[in-house]
């Protein structure tokens, strides 16, 4: 796992950096933009915001990390995909299941730091200027993020790697489903159904076997 | 043929891409430290027959062995063994030459750092250089340093020439006669340059629309085919689709002929059109027996 996952590092370092700088540009955004809301309008008008209607003052950091999840999907498998790359690692001594598993747990690595990073920062952010009771529910909503981004990040491997035209076109079809029906679960606070989403995603992880063995066996 | 010297067996290999057949029923195999060439034109099925050997297609009928096992599933014992090199010397070229030794390293208990080390050096390069900031004919000298540090026992090289101008074909052949003969190891390799290989190859196999032509060591390619120079100012074209001449081929002096028939069987084909002090015989390349066997279209 260590080689495999020293190989990806490098593949990727660039990618992680501008991840990162992409995740912490929008909270410093999301930070100033509040506290400019504040300065601005009455504090109690931006409670009613956030009570009443449901408005989510850290929305625009779902959006980077779902581009952050696409981004890391994309391009750790399409150098492998680029000249039939991926064929280096299927000949290394190694199982290939193990080898797919190893190159994919990377990705999970990285969005999981993603998600930790994310949630801490906004409720570090979040904490400077409302209380507790506005951000408890924050761990909450950004874990379905994090479930959608692997998501997202498991069908954009699957598709970059995968070969077939005809079978990218069916795996963005079904990663667009996907992706919806577990927009659906947002802020469902049962632990549980947080639990299920969870496994869901994971097994979701597994898709990118899919066209890693096709690319093996030359279907 | 001793059946435990057999490295690799190749046996009824049959396989389409559609309705176009581009493998009929190939057979052939390899013994442990024999250099054996795959030749054919663009298209014979060459790489077809190396990416079912490296396990990357399923063939519809037939089977390749490797060491005892299916080529498709090999195990990792065995993938230690064998040493691909990827038409186009694909590597992992986000890399620095330091990073894929690192890389490698770790998967090759035997990994040979001296050997990488050697052909570091003759690349001349400082090791923080990313291969994608190489020539092509550097980055074969990379992937080759990569096969044979690995310690590999047989190598399996699809079209090694890809890319590389004669400099760089040669170097690359020196280096691997200068490794591969000392250590005995097997080569199967295969190159649209054939006459590079000339110099190299113990045994050939040449194949065209999926069929083995003729299966021969080198030495005996030649055998029965014969090359003569002819003036131009004869009228060729009534010996163009004579039963015995393969090849008719025009040069700035002359045409070369490369036909079956010996020099006092070649005199009397041209007698009445040519005198036979005019019929030169030269020696024939392997290339001009592979172009009279397989044609040159």
């Amino acid at each position: 796992m260590k080689s495999i996952f020293y190989k990806e590092f490098i593949k990727l370092n660039r990618i992680l950096l501008t991840v990162f700088i992409i995740n912490t540009a929008v909270l410093i955004y999301t930070f100033f933009r509040v506290r400019l809301g504040i300065m601005m309008n009455e504090p109690s008008g931006i409670w009613l915001d956030i009570i009443l209607k449901n408005g989510i003052f850290y929305s625009k950091v779902e959006t980077a990390f779902y581009i952050s999840a696409l981004l890391l999907g994309v391009m750790q498998f399409y150098p492998e995909f680029e000249r039939k790359r991926f064929r280096l690692a299927c000949h290394l001594p190694i199982n290939e299941y193990k080898m797919i598993f190893y190159t994919s747990f990377f990705g999970f690595v990285v969005i999981t730091g993603i998600w930790i990073y994310n949630t801490l920062g906004v409720i570090l952010l979040a904490a400077q200027f409302f209380p507790v009771d506005i951000y408890k529910e924050i761990p909450l909503i950004i874990f379905y993020w994090f479930i959608n981004s692997l998501i997202i990040y498991s069908f954009a491997s699957s598709i970059t790697l995968e070969a077939s035209w005809n079978v990218k076109l069916r795996l963005v079809l079904l990663m667009a489903g996907s992706i919806g029906a577990f927009k659906m679960a947002v802020y469902n606070s049962n632990p549980l159904y947080a639990f299920t989403a969870f496994v869901f995603a994971v097994i979701y992880f597994f898709a990118i076997y899919f066209p890693a063995l096709r690319f093996r066996k030359g279907l | 043929m001793n059946s435990n010297n057999v490295v690799i067996s190749v046996a009824n290999l049959e396989h389409s891409y559609g309705s176009t057949k581009v493998l009929n029923g190939l057979n052939f195999t390899i013994e442990k430290g024999k250099i054996f060439g795959l030749f054919g034109k663009n298209g014979a099925g060459k790489t077809t027959t190396i990416n079912i050997l490296m396990g990357f297609l399923t063939p519809e009928k037939g089977e390749c062995i490797i060491y005892g096992e299916k080529a498709a599933s090999l195990s990792n014992e065995n993938k230690r063994r064998i040493g691909l090199l990827h038409e186009g010397h694909i590597s992992y070229d986000f890399m620095t030459l330091e990073q894929t030794e690192k890389f490698y390293k770790d998967f090759f208990p035997n990994w040979e750092s001296k050997t990488f080390a050697y052909f570091m050096e003759k690349l001349g390069l400082p090791k923080n250089r990313k291969i994608k900031h190489m020539s092509c004919g550097q980055r074969s000298q990379v992937a080759l340093a990569v096969l044979m540090a690995q310690g590999a026992e047989t190598l399996i090289l699809d079209d090694f020439s890809m890319g590389l101008d004669a400099g760089y074909r040669r170097l690359f052949l020196d280096h691997l006669n200068q490794f591969v003969k000392d250590n005995n190891k097997t080569i199967l390799i295969t190159s649209h340059i054939v006459q590079d290989l000339e110099r190299f190859v113990d045994e050939a196999v040449i194949i065209n629309k999926g069929h083995v032509l003729l299966s021969a060591p080198l030495s005996n390619i030649k055998d029965g085919i014969y090359g003569y120079k002819l003036p131009l100012n004869i009228d060729i074209e009534k010996f163009r689709n004579h039963k015995d001449i393969l090849d008719i081929s025009i040069t700035k002096e002359h045409y070369e002929i490369i036909t079956k028939l010996a020099m006092e069987e070649g005199c009397n084909l041209f007698k009445g059109v040519i005198k036979k002090e005019q019929i030169i015989p030269y020696t024939l390349s392997f290339e001009d027996a592979f172009i009279a066997l397989t044609g040159k279209y």
